[in-house]
């Protein structure tokens, strides 16, 4: 016994170092028209759904792109895990690996804890989907992380943009909120919708909240059920969506439904779409959108992944566009590869951004944020329908 | 036989610090030279950091024995105050970063203490659900003070002081000073707490007093390293404290093997550096850190390093005497520096004629069963008195409420003619009473040696600063714990076992360690449960010449519980005999043997003694 454990022991060593030398020496080779670009997602962990729906949009640009001749590409990739401190050492490791820019990262939290040392390299980032407020700008500090962009809006924009519609288009008088307490995406939004509703004159008449995990609404809902605002803002992800329309009908809750781009794929998951009939919600893009670039980016998508994108994936294809038009922007000014004036030069090429995007035309305004439409679904026999930009 | 080669204490501090300078130097030219980039610069500074927490983590888990759950919790205290106190700008520079780290220290000590002394009431299981429930707490109590922890987005902008120097030396400090605690009393006394609680408090250890203090030292090296965390990052969120985190630490801990310092930093390191160098494998990444998880706990279950610890200049030596002594192959034991005759084996008792245990009337119920009553006893010194009854009479269980295990339900017990109403295990112990147990209670993982230094632990009494420091009170007392204990082992012949683990030790080694163990902690009354159960006639015969012995030499009054008849009736003065808890006869063994009572209840009609 004693033996066998001891060679198995060694066997399994063996194997695992094999497997260890086999796999060291796949990374390419350097090519002189090849520039080198990074990029940061959570491929694994509880943030993986994100990240390779924006590693997806990325490499159908890359292919692309490449496919079009000329400058060429090569992506490298790090998984980061939704950990910050994982996050730091992807960013270190890209940088070692002499990336001109990166692409990434996914969630907000992992962006905010490289962007500071990015910041000191000079390093061009862009996000697809990092939507706090303080990915590109310190509040306290009033430094905006000049190196940082994003395609994706920010979330008191949505906020914003959602309080305007709710008062304008659906001509509520009052709302109502709940949101998730422990989390920033949720916070950000309920801040400035509720900012907003005080400027429009749309009354708040419940504002409720809940903490990470909660599973049960009874009691927010019906207070909620109490007060009956003609519109509820659930600021929440498409989890919680999911689970909150199945109580508040319960609860006796009236109001019409609307929320943020966190209700993307909200519908693959509730049992009864029923539920959620005739809510509206945001989103920075639609399948729906019949304009000829959606069309199109739909159909290469579905074409090579044999599925449907979503947001994420279009926010980074359309990351990919931007960046790698500042990339050609700035090949010919012969700069050497990764070279910190190299950087500097992507850096100015990407905040001159002016480019028609899939998900609309995209500039970025002093924060390096994308000045863009919203687009408005709304829930209709069990689908959701374009309601169109706003 | 050559002498074996032993490096002296301050040799072996100098070689360890030696070691700390050069790996430091190395570290930092690897670094400003390049060899290692910055994604490896950056895999060391996080595996540093965790390796204070996994190795501040083992002071609980490997050394005392509990299993917490919240550890990130108090990382994360430690964490918000380092980080809330740079951000404030209260000074500037180094002073900023050394008082932020110290702040960060004290913040997550008083947390783990505030925390320690309800929770450590509990053990096990249960201990881990409350240690989780606190760590969620602390998470969500950070999350709901956004006015001073930034809330949920969390802060930012932290001074970025966790360079490779910063958070080298803070591995070092963590491991010297969780080392030089655990090499002194408070180390063994919390070792001696895993080992068995209650053997310990009847050794006189405080267990209240030591595992709080092991968890609040825990809790401030787990703030350190928060507050190092901090300034790696530059940024907090409450989402790095979760549930998860404290596994991740636990996990490095229990890979490392629980209770190996070593283990805990090869662990650290290794897992840190993984997500690292296995990013190449993409989607089987996940798979091989499984495996590999898996394989280690099936072919080395106790960790990498079981309880191994490293030490330079004991390999140092080893290398030595294999090079150079070939002849030195076995551990000898350590050589008395003194002869016994010289040194007063004992100190003498001056316990004179009065009594030294009497108890009136004593009794105690469980619920509606009355388990003793009425018990009237009294020992003198220089006297050994026999508790004897059939089984279930209430022998053991009158041990314990004179050792104070259990709290009389009647009566009074005077020990030295102090009332113990309201005093636990350990006071009564330092009043002078100590014990052995009927299942033998030594602290198995520990050697004959540390034993018997256990019992020594209130005699000695250099603080804390003192063993962290290693003042010359420390080396004082550590000498003379070491003296005695090897004087007492050596006037029961077991001197040449000292080094041994007790766990190892022959049955009838270990009972007589125990009552080593029990003799050490200087008792004027020493209480035996069954110590000939399960030896043989010549053990049995042993066993009573040491007995005698102990009369002889310490003076001290010696209560003896046992079954062996011909044991009890030969070297007992005075018997007394229990039957379902109350006395049916004392007196002379002659008298005992002759009473009525006790033949019908306990020797059986017509019979003597069963020899």
């Amino acid at each position: 016994m004693k033996q066998f454990r001891k060679f198995a022991m060694v066997a399994s060593l063996l194997v695992l170092s094999v497997f260890l030398v086999a796999c060291q020496d796949d990374a390419s080779t350097s090519d002189e028209d090849v520039i080198r670009i990074g990029v940061l997602a959570p491929l694994t962990g509880s943030a993986a759904q994100f990240g390779n729906a924006v590693y997806n949009g990325i490499m159908l640009y890359v292919e692309e792109f490449n496919a079009r001749g000329g400058l060429q590409i090569e992506i490298i990739s790090f998984d980061e895990e939704g950990d910050p401190a994982l996050g730091l050492t992807g960013y270190h490791s890209l940088y070692d690996q002499g990336v001109a820019a990166i692409i990434g990262s996914v969630t907000s939290g992992v962006t905010m804890a490289i962007v500071p040392e990015a910041y000191l390299d000079h390093m061009p980032m862009i996000s697809a989907s990092a939507t706090h407020l303080g990915v590109t700008y310190n509040a306290e500090t009033g430094q905006v992380f000049t190196n940082m962009f994003r395609t994706a809006y920010i979330d008191p924009y949505q906020g914003y943009k959602l309080a305007n519609f709710a008062f304008q288009e659906m001509g509520a008088a009052t709302a109502g909120v709940l949101f998730n307490t422990g989390d920033d995406y949720s916070t950000g939004l309920t801040q400035a919708f509720v900012e907003q509703a005080e400027v429009l004159g749309l009354e708040i008449v419940a504002i409720e909240g809940f903490s990470t995990g909660a599973v049960e609404f009874q009691s927010q809902l019906t207070n909620i059920a109490a007060a009956n605002p003609d519109v509820l803002f659930l600021p929440v992800y498409y989890e919680d969506v999911a689970l909150i329309a199945g109580q508040a009908a319960s609860a006796g809750v009236q109001s019409t439904l609307i929320g943020g781009d966190g209700w993307n794929s909200v519908l693959t998951i509730i049992a009864d779409p029923s539920l959620l009939e005739g809510a509206f919600y945001a989103s920075g893009y639609s399948n729906d959108y019949p304009s000829e670039r959606v069309q199109a980016f739909l159909a290469a998508y579905r074409a090579k992944y044999n599925a449907d994108p979503n947001m994420f994936s279009a926010q980074a294809y359309d990351a990919a566009m931007v960046l790698f038009a500042a990339l050609v922007e700035v090949d010919d000014l012969g700069f050497e590869r990764a070279s910190v004036e190299h950087r500097l030069a992507i850096i100015d090429a990407l905040a001159a951004t002016d480019i028609e995007a899939v998900t609309g035309s995209i500039t970025f305004d002093e924060f390096n944020n994308p000045q863009k439409q919203l687009l408005i679904l709304e829930i209709q026999e069990g689908v959701s329908t374009f309601w169109g930009p706003f | 036989m050559k002498k074996k080669l032993t490096i002296p204490m301050p040799i072996r501090y100098l070689i360890n610090f030696i070691l700390v300078v050069l790996l430091l130097i190395v570290g930092h030219l690897a670094i400003s030279t390049g060899v290692l980039n910055r994604a490896q610069t950056s895999i060391v500074l996080q595996a540093g950091i965790f390796m204070i927490l996994a190795v501040s983590l083992n002071v609980v888990t490997g050394y005392l024995g509990q299993l917490p759950l919240g550890h990130a919790g108090f990382m994360a205290v430690g964490a918000y105050a380092g980080a809330i106190f740079w951000r404030s700008n209260l000074l500037s520079g180094h002073a900023s970063l050394i008082v932020g780290l110290i702040v960060a220290g004290i913040a997550a000590g008083l947390v783990g203490i505030l925390i320690g002394v309800p929770a450590l009431r509990l053990r096990g299981d249960y201990l881990a659900i409350i240690t989780l429930g606190f760590g969620e707490i602390i998470r969500v109590f950070i999350i709901n003070l956004p006015g001073i922890t930034g809330g949920t987005p969390g802060l930012r902008g932290i001074p970025r002081y966790s360079n490779f120097f910063v958070v080298y030396i803070g591995v070092i400090l963590t491991c010297t000073v969780i080392h030089m605690v655990m090499k002194s009393r408070h180390g063994r006394a919390i070792l001696a707490i895993k080992g068995n609680e209650i053997a310990a408090e009847s050794c006189g250890v405080s267990t209240t007093y030591y595992k709080v203090l092991a968890f609040a030292i825990s809790a401030s090296f787990a703030g350190v390293a928060g507050a190092l965390f901090a300034g790696n990052q530059g940024i907090l969120t409450p989402g790095s404290f979760d549930f998860m985190a404290s596994i991740n630490i636990l996990v490095i801990v229990v890979l490392g093997g629980m209770g190996s310092m070593l283990g805990s930093l090869i662990s650290a390191a290794v897992l840190t550096s993984l997500p690292l160098i296995l990013q190449q494998f993409n989607e089987y990444r996940m798979i091989i850190y499984s495996l590999m998880l898996i394989m280690i706990m099936i072919f080395k279950p106790s960790g990498l390093m079981g309880t191994y610890d490293f030490s330079m200049s004991r390999l140092l030596e080893k290398a030595y005497n294999r090079l150079f002594r070939h002849t030195a192959t076995e551990e000898s034991p350590p050589k008395l520096t003194f002869s016994i005759a010289e040194k007063a084996v004992v100190p003498k008792q001056t316990l004179g004629n009065k009594p030294v245990l009497s108890c009136q009337q004593l009794g105690i119920d469980f619920g509606g069963l009355t388990a003793v009553d009425d018990f009237n006893f009294t020992v003198y010194p220089n006297k050994i008195a026999g508790l004897i009854g059939p089984n279930g009479a209430g022998k053991t269980t009158t041990f314990n409420l004179l050792t104070k295990v259990y709290q009389p339900s009647r009566g009074t017990i005077y020990l030295n003619g102090q009332d113990t109403k309201h005093l636990n295990t350990v006071k009564a112990n330092k009043l002078g009473i100590a014990r052995t147990f009927q299942n033998i209670r030594l602290f198995k993982e520990l050697t004959v040696l540390e034993n018997v230094m256990i019992g020594i632990h209130n005699e000695i009494d250099y603080n804390l600063a003192e063993s962290i420091l290693r003042l010359p009170h420390y080396w004082r007392d550590e000498q003379t714990a070491k003296e005695r204990s090897l004087n007492l082992l050596s006037l029961f012949k077991m001197e040449s076992m000292a080094n041994y683990k007790a766990g190892s030790l022959p049955y009838g080694y270990q009972r007589k360690l125990e009552i080593i163990r029990a003799l050490a902690t200087n008792p004027s009354v020493l209480l035996l449960d069954e110590p000939a159960a399960g030896m043989n006639p010549s053990e049995t015969e042993e066993l009573m010449a040491i007995i005698q012995q102990i009369k002889k030499e310490f003076q001290i009054a010696i209560v003896l519980i046992e079954h062996d008849m011909q044991l009890v009736m030969n070297i007992c003065e005075d018997i007394t005999v229990l039957n379902y808890g109350r006395i049916i006869a004392q007196g002379t063994p002659e008298e005992v043997k002759n009473d009525p009572k006790v033949i019908e209840a306990y020797l059986g009609k017509g019979e003597g003694a069963h020899a």
